[in-house]
């Protein structure tokens, strides 16, 4: 929490929340909300919303937890490792849903093993393709019908067009407000970074939808008058999933460098690319096509020049000084990514390091070093 | 100008003294033990004593390795990276890659022909293939740690050992013992494990020659000879290569302290 914004105590106080996972869900259901855990960014948040559940994606805080790792897979990631134990162990809480998706082997074992020790009354695995073609469409629109209409029985409401379309407004402005915090970072003085980024993106998934567009655009309305700082570096973060904020602390606290853009799973993937309603597309197709197409994809996507021109783009449009390419230990998706982008980037004469840890991560020592030595090469 | 470049690793902290002239003035080893605070400081006071300098005629000190953070006495901290390819540059003009292998962990550099780090890869995820498994395997086969390269060299036998792991390793030794194979060829194979290992890590900066190896491993002659063959070249070895990185910390302490002198 290196940049200015971290000073407020508005955010200190939605930091402050977010560093509490468990208990935030034990208050979001006590003041009555159904809660539906999400596993992945490819599960529609608007089509659980008018389903009659509250989205909520699953963190764990700073767990790194390997009790339960016996009952998955020793080659997972830290992110799978920790939810198994936090949802069998009861820590999650009361959730009523479970959504996840098919986005990797060890989500979809995890999702299989909560189900299996811990079965929350009602869940749903969204089959999600690999390759983002018609036939994809189809099966993923045709997923999200069939999960809507579950979620519809097991809450017992009646919705429809009308009920999709006011979720997709909703989210749409939630969306809207974190695009607004991100393009304040192509400034050359900054008021917030990775770190704080990752706070306010982390609320908005986690916050009852309302709370968090009043809330953040509180905030928003801060960052606006505050004095940026220059960071000694600008950086692009690409990679899988910072469950805290712990890596980006580590680059911005001690090594004065700041994240100035992300192609990441808990930030702009969530935030980048509206739902668009205006070419009269139905409100499920609307959804299916903004999750699988209106956004850079992740690494579970075949297709890796799609990244690498997004991050070639970011690189210029923010006018970085280098490129993190971070994938969590295990992570095979982003590490099969990690040569062919490598390989671009030296084309391209933009400077990279590959950054490979748990999150978050005991050894500091080493990736540290890493780090340092990167900047001082830059 | 009087200047102390301190290299803090896990296993041992170095200090090297250089004058305007960039000359070797002093320097010492010391074991870093549980405190690189405390060995840091005694490094800088042997590697002075050698020098026949007094502390306050010292312009500026810089610190690098894994205990460089947390010295009140060190004015600058860089990687060991950036100080490895500085240092071997400096000794060896020719140097674009550079292999270090450490007591805990090993890098590779690669390196400009001004001796800037253009790339580089580290092994820390596991020891086999560092220090600290030649010095496990030493004290199994109960043989001192300077004489294992000597031993390798009078191997006459292919003996291959394939644990990955250095604990694992360790059995897999005691076992090749017990099957009547003789120390030279099991030593032999274990040198050429983390030859393989170390080659490995090298390629991903790709190897270009002229190649310098530093660290205390090179001093193990065993080591070397593997790696000449395998990689084809004669690698740039310096008199005393655990110094390397200090030596590329004393540089740069010098470059800083030139500036900031000339600039007042």
């Amino acid at each position: 929490m290196a940049f200015p914004l971290s000073q407020s105590d508005k955010f200190k106080e939605l930091s402050s929340r977010m560093s509490e996972p468990f208990k935030l869900i034990g208050d979001l259901k006590s003041q009555g909300h159904k809660m539906a855990g999400v596993l992945c960014t490819y599960v529609p948040e608007e089509v659980i919303m008018a389903g009659g559940f509250s989205p909520i994606r699953l963190v764990t805080g700073a767990s790194n937890s390997t009790s339960q790792m016996h009952k998955l897979h020793a080659n997972y990631c830290s992110y799978a490792k920790s939810c198994a134990a936090a949802a069998i162990e009861g820590k999650f809480g009361d959730l009523d849903a479970l959504i996840g998706a098919t986005s990797c082997v060890p989500k979809i074992r995890l999702f299989e093993a909560w189900n299996y020790y811990k079965p929350t009354p009602f869940n749903f695995i969204v089959d999600t393709p690999r390759t983002m073609s018609e036939k994809g469409f189809e099966l993923y629109r045709d997923e999200l019908v069939d999960l809507f209409g579950k979620l519809k029985e097991q809450s017992k409401v009646e919705a429809g067009d009308a009920e999709l379309k006011d979720a997709i407004q909703k989210v749409n402005k939630l969306r809207e407000v974190l695009r607004k915090f991100a393009a304040l970072r192509q400034e050359d003085n900054i008021v917030l970074g990775g770190s704080e980024m990752h706070t306010i993106t982390l609320a908005a998934q986690t916050l009852p939808k309302d709370e968090a567009i009043e809330t953040l655009n509180e905030i928003l309305d801060e960052a606006k008058s505050m004095e940026g700082k220059k960071p000694a570096k600008r950086l692009i973060f690409s990679g899988s999933i910072a469950e805290t904020n712990q890596i980006y602390d580590m680059i911005e606290t001690n090594c004065q460098a700041a994240i100035v853009a992300d192609d990441e799973c808990i930030g702009s993937r969530y935030y980048e690319g509206p739902v668009n309603l205006d070419d009269g597309a139905s409100p499920i197709d609307a959804i299916a096509n903004r999750y699988l197409s209106g956004r850079m994809p992740c690494s579970r996507d075949f297709g890796v020049e799609k990244r690498i021109d997004n991050i070639k783009q970011l690189y210029k449009d923010y006018r970085a000084d280098g490129v993190l390419h971070f994938s969590l230990k295990f992570c095979d998706l982003y590490q099969y990514d990690a040569p062919v982008i490598r390989r671009a980037l030296i084309e391209a004469e933009i400077p990279l390091n590959l950054i490979e840890v748990d999150d978050p991560s005991g050894g500091l020592g080493p990736e540290r070093t890493r780090l340092e030595a990167f900047l001082e090469m830059l | 100008m009087i200047v102390v470049g301190i290299d803090s690793g896990s296993l041992s902290t170095d200090a090297v003294v250089l004058d305007e002239n960039r000359k070797v003035l002093g320097k010492s080893v010391v074991r870093t033990g549980a405190s690189n605070v405390k060995a840091s400081e005694s490094a800088l006071e042997e590697a002075l004593n050698a020098a026949g300098i007094k502390k306050a005629d010292v312009g500026y000190v810089l610190s690098t390795g894994y205990g460089r953070n947390g010295l009140d006495f060190s004015d600058a901290q860089v990687t060991e990276i950036t100080c490895h390819a500085r240092g071997a540059h400096f000794l060896f003009p020719g140097t674009r890659t550079v292999i270090d292998i450490g007591g805990q962990d090993s890098k590779a550099i690669k390196v400009s022909e001004k001796g800037k780090v253009l790339d580089f890869a580290m092994n820390d995820k596991c020891a086999a293939g560092t220090g600290r498994f030649l010095e496990v395997m030493a004290r199994t086969l109960e043989v001192e740690l300077d004489d294992m390269g000597e031993q390798s060299l009078k191997s006459t036998n292919e003996v291959t050992v394939s644990s990955m792991c250095t604990v694992f390793a360790e059995s897999e030794v005691v076992s090749l013992v017990a099957a009547g194979h003789p120390k030279e060829d099991i030593i032999r194979g274990l040198h050429k494990a983390i030859s393989e290992r170390t080659i490995a890590l090298a390629s991903r900066v790709g190897n270009e020659p002229e190649i310098t190896f530093t660290g205390g491993v090179a001093k193990n002659k065993g080591m070397v000879a593997e790696l000449e063959k395998k990689l084809n070249v004669k690698l740039n070895i310096f008199e005393d290569p655990q110094i390397v990185g200090a030596i590329g910390a004393g540089l740069i302490a010098l470059e800083r302290a030139q500036k900031a002198a000339a600039a007042s």
